[in-house]
């Protein structure tokens, strides 16, 4: 009786699920799903990139949790309300329209491109111009390729490992952002596009650095990216995301989650520079930044290091967090958050000592310009079996102009007497002697601001892969520009 | 109907001839309570602190009736300056001494019930309003312009002899005229073995060019809940510095607010925690800095040993368009017990550029190095710890003037440390 009645179920539930799949058949033609948000659009997404049962079935419970979840409002920022259901969550990767030349690219962004010295090659890649033969990045990230298969590392799109990899997915995904982590990480789990996926075997030290730039199928993976890197024992990977090139996207909402999971000895080093369009001068448009970034040191010995360089977006809202759950795990923390025009950053770091000897360092910059928002927002805690943690943190807050804020917002939490906790803030101006030296040795008060916010960050650029540091300065001063006088 | 509804009820009926100003303030306020209610873990400002205590225990409003046999020898009493004694609420002008330029107004005689001091002004503080609603003792002390005081003045409230669980909601208001100096010590003593609640509120203002040494000492019995909020008012050129010694209280709460209404203000707090057994102490401080030329320095201290727990929360706010604010603020934490705990959450909110702002925050045990050096010296490892923990106090005691408070809370920081 019993399994008769399984059986029907079964049946029934088969039926069900058919059903929706021929109802959404025709749906599944077009490039792009209407906007909203529901259950069905889930199934849509979800059989689009023809996932399997058991990640359906998580972004649908997600997708009930966010539900519950409201959006957060302690954050130092303010913008209108985001409308969910005017959103559409899907659409497929689009051929790029091509340009023949670069005389066809808008000349601002052009200027831009010279300001930051990238290669003429790069900008045409860059600005959506058919590259020739001379700088094939197709064959430059193939031969890439193949060099990371001989060591047995995986470097793939989020699908593509979803489809090859499912073990090693099912595994750790949502094991350091659960789903129910917050509003945006919900949002995420639930309706995820793409992103990349790293897996370092064990003992094996990555020969170079990954970065997004040279994966082929890197283009479009849309305003909800998902990371997932992996280091196994006694490996070590460097991770680039991002790009100094600014970029122009026409989703204003973008919500990623990135999980970094390190094992026994193992060391992650993941740098960041983010350079997404802040709006206009007076605050219009731009993309809204809600980042879930968070690594665990799983494992006895192992590091995480994060540094970011943060100068783009209306509202960045990101808060790359270290679970030090190994004995001896070493946590890291590196920022450079500027600001400019009506920019508002919320940003920091969470450091969470578990483990015995843990250790983190935090190094946080703020320059806020114009009549932007800079907050550093920051998270210590020290639990009762961390014996000998030892935390150091230092925010430092540079403003220029007297319209600009800048916040500082440290949480200190110590559960155990042997901890050695210690933080340090500051803000100021830029003096008035320092600029008056500078201009007195012929620098026009613009190269003497860039050079000494360049010196103000220069302990968060040092920590940067060395082709990213150069453009990193760079960065800073074509951000800066008509922020002075 | 909780037990404060019935107590507000209660006084409502008992002060039948009260002016229709202060009914409708009570009432007000009241309301404002209500619709508050205690605060919660989810609320931001008061996460860390459990007042389910408060709101549990049924207190009553202290009446005439609970004065007891008045106490031959007033605790607490520091030789050498003016007192005033409160007892179980009840101001005893018989025993006030007080200098000339000083008056002192008290009770039913709420002169300036429409001035500042006594208005919500959209305040969400619950504690602020229940003891608008609520408040059964009241002291207006007004320091004349241009007069100094040379001796300070000591504000005694001791909580003594209960019969059952009571509460206070003391109101105290200090004005500092123009170019006077004064000391004053806010004291709070407690000894029994009943529960029972304090909820004071203090506003202070100096006036122009006046400048107040201001001393808080919380001694109340472990068995006593205290919460307080404390509001400074400093105009042009008004000098402040303020020490607080807490050591009483089972659970402890603090909110300070200093407003920088003048150009040219100075403002220093020390503060100095001493926690054991399970006690719980919260201080949140807000300084605002609204005009220029103004400079604030605070340096608070806990020393937390046994189960107990401490928190500290400081924001500096430099507001828009202010010129050479010069702001520091400092905050050091020792723990003495694997068990102790330890919240600190020291902010900046700066929203000019013309600033120098910065602030410090340090948790730790004592520093093996340090006993071991002491221990090469021959002194033993208690002595040497004990050494360690008076140099840490120490930094915030000696900063104390006049000498003879200096020498009384010395004496009671080394009956607590031993």
């Amino acid at each position: 009786m019993k399994n008769t009645l399984k059986k029907e179920n079964s049946i029934i539930d088969e039926a069900i699920s058919q059903d929706y799949k021929y109802g959404f058949v025709t749906d599944i033609e077009q490039e792009t799903i209407p906007p909203g948000l529901s259950e069905d659009v889930i199934r849509v997404i979800s059989a689009k990139k023809g996932e399997p049962d058991w990640l359906r079935d998580w972004r649908l419970k997600s997708y009930k949790n966010w539900g519950k979840m409201k959006n957060p409002s302690w954050a130092h920022i303010t913008y209108p309300s985001i409308d969910y259901q005017s959103i559409s969550y899907y659409s497929a990767p689009k051929e790029k329209k091509e340009l023949k030349s670069l005389d066809e690219v808008d000349p601002e962004l052009l200027e831009t491109y010279n300001k930051l010295g990238i290669p003429l090659q790069e900008q045409k890649m860059l600005a959506g111009v058919a590259v020739d033969a001379v700088f094939d990045s197709v064959s430059v990230a193939t031969t890439f390729k193949e060099d990371l298969k001989k060591h047995g590392i995986i470097f793939c799109s989020f699908s593509e490992a979803v489809h090859n990899h499912p073990n090693l997915v099912k595994k750790y995904l949502g094991s350091v952002v659960p789903m129910t982590d917050n509003f945006f990480a919900a949002l995420n789990s639930a309706v995820f596009s793409d992103g990349s996926f790293v897996y370092i075997p064990k003992g094996v030290r990555c020969p170079m650095e990954l970065s997004t730039y040279f994966r082929i199928n890197a283009a479009n993976t849309g305003q909800f990216e998902r990371t997932l890197i992996v280091a196994d024992e006694g490996s070590y990977v460097s991770y680039l995301e991002g790009c100094t090139a600014p970029m122009r996207d026409e989703n204003q909402l973008h919500a990623a989650v990135v999980e970094l999971i390190a094992h026994k000895d193992a060391e992650i080093k993941y740098s960041t520079v983010q350079n997404w369009y802040p709006g206009d001068k007076d605050g219009k448009g731009g993309i809204y930044n809600f980042v879930t970034k968070r690594g665990t040191c799983l494992e006895d010995n192992s590091k995480i290091s994060w540094t970011q360089v943060e100068t783009g977006s209306a509202i960045t809202w990101k808060y790359p967090s270290v679970i030090l759950k190994g004995d001896n795990s070493k946590g890291e923390f590196y920022s450079v958050a500027l600001t400019n025009n009506h920019q508002q950053a919320d940003t920091g770091t969470k450091m969470i000592h578990l483990g015995s000897n843990t250790s983190s360092t935090i190094i946080s910059k703020g320059i806020s310009a114009g009549k932007s928002q800079n907050t550093y927002r920051g998270q210590v805690k020290i639990m009762k079996n961390a014996e000998n943690a030892r935390n150091y943190s230092q925010c430092d807050s540079i403003l220029i102009g007297s319209e600009c804020g800048a916040h500082t917002f440290p949480y200190i939490d110590v559960r155990n007497p042997t901890a050695k906790m210690e933080h340090e803030a500051s803000t100021s101006n830029i003096g008035e002697e320092q600029l008056f030296y500078c201009n007195q040795r012929g620098l026009s008060t613009e190269n003497a601001v860039s050079l000494i916010v360049n010196g103000f960050c220069k302990e968060v650029f040092k920590e940067l892969p060395m082709e990213f540091a150069v453009e990193a300065q760079k960065l800073m001063e074509v951000s800066l520009e008509g922020s002075v006088g | 109907m909780n037990y404060l509804q019935r107590q507000f009820h209660a006084l409502l009926d008992h002060c039948l001839d009260e002016r229709k100003e202060i009914r409708s303030l009570r009432k007000t306020a009241f309301d404002r309570f209500n619709q508050l209610g205690f605060p919660t873990k989810k609320w931001e400002e008061w996460q860390f602190t459990d007042f389910s205590e408060i709101r549990k225990n049924e207190y009553r409003l202290a009446w005439g009736k609970d004065l007891p046999k008045i106490p031959d020898k007033i605790p607490g009493l520091i030789p050498d300056t003016y007192s005033i004694i409160i007892i179980n609420g009840h101001y005893q002008p018989q025993l006030t001494k007080l200098p000339t330029g000083v008056s002192v107004k008290s009770h039913e005689d709420f002169s300036q019930i429409d001035g500042d001091e006594y208005s919500l002004n959209g305040n969400q503080n619950p504690f602020l309003a229940l003891n608008t609603a609520l408040m059964n003792s009241e002291i207006s002390l007004i320091v004349e312009p241009d007069s100094i005081i040379e001796k300070p003045i000591q504000i005694i409230h001791l909580t003594t002899a209960l019969s059952d669980q009571f509460m206070n909601h003391p109101r105290l208001v200090f004005q500092i005229g123009r170019n006077s100096q004064a000391t004053l010590v806010e004291h709070y003593i407690g000894e029994t073995k009943i529960p029972y609640f304090v909820n004071p509120v203090t506003q202070v203002s100096i006036d122009e060019n006046a400048s107040l040494n201001y001393i808080r000492i919380l001694e109340e019995d472990i068995f006593g809940c205290h919460t307080a909020t404390t509001n400074y008012i400093l105009k042009n050129d008004a000098r402040l510095n303020t020490t607080s010694f807490s050591s009483g209280a089972k659970l402890f709460r603090h909110d300070i607010k200093l407003d920088f209404a003048g150009d040219g203000g100075e403002a220093v707090f020390n503060g100095l925690c001493l926690t054991e057994d399970q006690q719980h102490h919260d201080q949140h401080v807000i300084v605002d800095h609204q005009q220029n030329f103004c400079q604030s320095r605070q340096l608070f201290k806990y020393i937390l040993a046994e189960k107990s727990s401490g928190v500290f929360n400081g924001k500096v706010v430099v507001r828009k368009n202010t010129k050479q604010t010069d702001a520091d603020q400092s905050n050091r934490n020792l723990l003495l017990s694997p068990s102790a705990l330890m919240n600190a959450n020291p902010q900046l909110e700066i929203l000019s550029d013309d600033v120098k702002c910065s602030h410090g925050s340090s948790t730790g045990e004592l520093d093996d190095d340090a006993i071991f050096y002491l221990q090469t010296r021959g002194i033993d490892s208690e002595t040497a710890k004990s050494l360690l923990i008076h140099g840490f106090a120490n930094e915030i005691i000696e900063k104390v003037k006049p000498i003879s408070i200096q020498d009384y809370i010395h004496n009671q920081f080394t009956d607590w440390l031993s």
